[in-house]
């Protein structure tokens, strides 16, 4: 009996530990650190709703870089995690215009710096052996993603971006001896500027709001490796922006995001835990401009991925 | 144990619930303006050229899951089921479950309804609203209920929500694989928490009124120490 009773505490332990790593929220005192190297590659299409079949798109525009996104957790108070991130594009493989089907490569004119800073409060309102559930703030300065060459200045520059300010719901739990991860996010854009590749100024507005929500799948192949696999949406209010010489009404905002990340456990207490990541954005936009009114559909693919390694001390 | 009387489920289904109940309830008040359509029209609205029924039996399916909600809440909050607060609390579970479920995917596939009005087509949620009621009833029927014949009674609610699933189709707000999937998913998610809270008797199971013996184990790392703890209720 008493060797049962061990065994049903330590399983019982073991799972909540288990939940604990998968979604990553160390004990009180504990410093998470989380480095990563990416290949990111956007790619921007704009088509003319107007055109008649058979035209290709008016404008492609395409980067491929490579940053370097570290992320510090540490974890001040019994369930209250703080964590702080910002990224790094020490090279631009590439950048490239495609104006009516021909190729132009683009000069690149890009600062090396570290940008867009994020800060994160994390609280886990409720755990127990097979749940949680968190409340996540965010505060992000958005610097780089918009860097969009334009046609006639032909260069990628760093614009200062958006002010987003995040909050976000977490549950995640064990079923039928798998996790499960739902998430709910609420994005209010106080600021943002961008960069559109097919016009020479940068638009600005402010105050509106996006939603994001998803679920991921945890799959264990055993102890030491697992993959998570995850869908998200995401969704913005239609809102105006504006130029120096125009404003362009933004009416249609979706995206939907695939995500894959493989995880090597076995060195998790010595080395940390190296990880693969995948992730694809797809994301739609219509907006319409001008007098008279010119609507463009622009259809943009975001692929980022990773290697990193993540470890708690 | 169960030790009040809002203590029907463990946190990790109620989590889950609040978690979906939060995301339902956020997304109506905000209500984002996010897709450019020519035709937009609710969930409930419909050309009445396309529909092959009278108005009436149309609008029966169309509101055919309001309709068996509001049945099968007042049979349990009105009716002499001894566990009826218990069965109606676990089906708003069920339900959020389905819903959320259903809410994610449907933002998440962006497909075009045949009607062209959203892209809220893949699952269908009426389905899933309908199947998510039905079954529990069905299931509730079957393992509760004292009626003759009662397989017979059991398979009208799963009936009625076939037929509003089918109704969503005729009226090209959903194709047939949004219906499958939806009533797929409220069916599961119905099934899976009824079976969970409920034993083959359709009695509650864990709660404290009746004669019961709880066994938990207890351990003491820094002296060494192991017990175990029965509770015996009478």
């Amino acid at each position: 009996m008493k060797f049962l009773i061990v065994f049903l505490l330590v399983f019982s332990t073991f799972a909540s530990e288990r939940l604990n790593k998968v979604f990553h929220f160390p004990k009180k005192g504990e410093l998470k650190s989380d480095f990563r190297i990416q290949f990111k590659r956007w790619n921007y299409e704009y088509e003319d709703d107007a055109q008649t079949d058979g035209i290709e798109d008016i404008l492609e525009a395409e980067k491929m870089a490579y940053t370097f996104t570290p992320t510090l957790s540490y974890v001040f108070a019994t369930d209250w995690m703080l964590s702080l991130s910002a990224a790094w594009q020490f090279d631009v493989i590439d950048t490239h215009l495609e104006l009516n089907d021909e190729s132009r490569d683009v000069e690149r004119s890009e600062k090396e710096a570290l940008h867009s800073p994020q800060l994160f409060i994390r609280k886990r309102v409720s755990s127990e052996e097979d749940y949680f559930f968190d409340i996540e703030f965010s505060y992000l300065v958005k610097t780089h993603s918009n860097l969009e060459p334009t046609i006639n200045i032909s260069q990628g520059q760093m614009i200062s971006g958006s002010n987003i300010y995040s909050l976000k719901s977490i549950n995640s739990f064990k079923a039928f001896d798998s996790y499960f991860k739902l998430f709910f996010q609420v994005d209010y854009h106080t600021f943002y500027r961008k960069r559109l590749a097919i016009f020479d100024e940068i638009f600005e507005t402010r105050d509106f709001y996006g939603l994001r929500f998803g679920l991921a799948y945890l799959h264990e192949f055993n102890q030491n490796h697992d993959i998570l696999f995850g869908l998200e949406a995401s969704l913005f209010d239609s809102f105006q922006m504006k130029g120096m010489n125009q404003s362009i009404t933004f009416r249609e905002n979706i995206g939907r995001t695939i995500a894959l990340k493989y995880s090597y456990r076995k060195y998790e207490e010595t080395f940390g835990i190296p990880y693969f990541s995948f992730n694809q954005t797809f994301e739609l936009h219509k907006f319409s401009y001008g007098s008279p009114e010119k609507d463009i559909t622009s259809d943009n693919t975001f692929t980022h991925i990773s290697i990193g390694l993540e470890r708690v001390f | 144990m169960r030790v009040g009387k809002w203590d029907i489920s463990p946190n990790k289904i109620k989590y889950m619930s609040l978690f979906f109940a939060t995301e339902i309830a956020v997304f109506t008040l905000l209500n984002p303006q996010y897709e450019d359509l020519e035709t937009r029209s609710s969930d409930f609205e419909f050309n009445q050229d396309e529909i092959s029924t009278p108005k009436w039996a149309y609008e029966l399916g169309n509101h055919g899951p309001t309709l068996l909600t509001l049945g099968q809440y007042s049979y349990y909050l009105l009716g002499s089921d001894q566990w009826g607060f218990e069965k109606a609390f676990v089906l708003t579970e069920s339900l959020l479950a389905a819903q959320g479920t259903v809410f994610t995917l449907k933002y998440t596939m962006n497909s075009k309804r045949p009607d062209s009005s959203n892209y809220l087509s893949f699952p269908s949620g009426h389905s899933a609203h309908a199947f998510t009621i039905a079954t529990f009833a069905s299931i509730d029927i079957l393992r509760s209920s004292n009626l003759d014949n009662k397989e017979i009674w059991a398979s009208l609610p799963l009936l009625y929500a076939g037929y509003i699933g089918w109704t969503r189709i005729d009226a090209k707000k959903h194709r047939l694989e949004d219906v499958i999937t939806g009533g797929l998913i409220g069916a599961l998610s119905s099934y899976i928490m009824y079976d969970f809270h409920f034993d083959k008797s359709g009695r509650y199971k864990f709660d404290s009124s009746e004669s019961r013996v709880f066994i938990s184990p207890s351990i003491n790392t820094t002296q060494s120490q192991f017990g175990l703890n029965i509770k015996v209720f009478f």
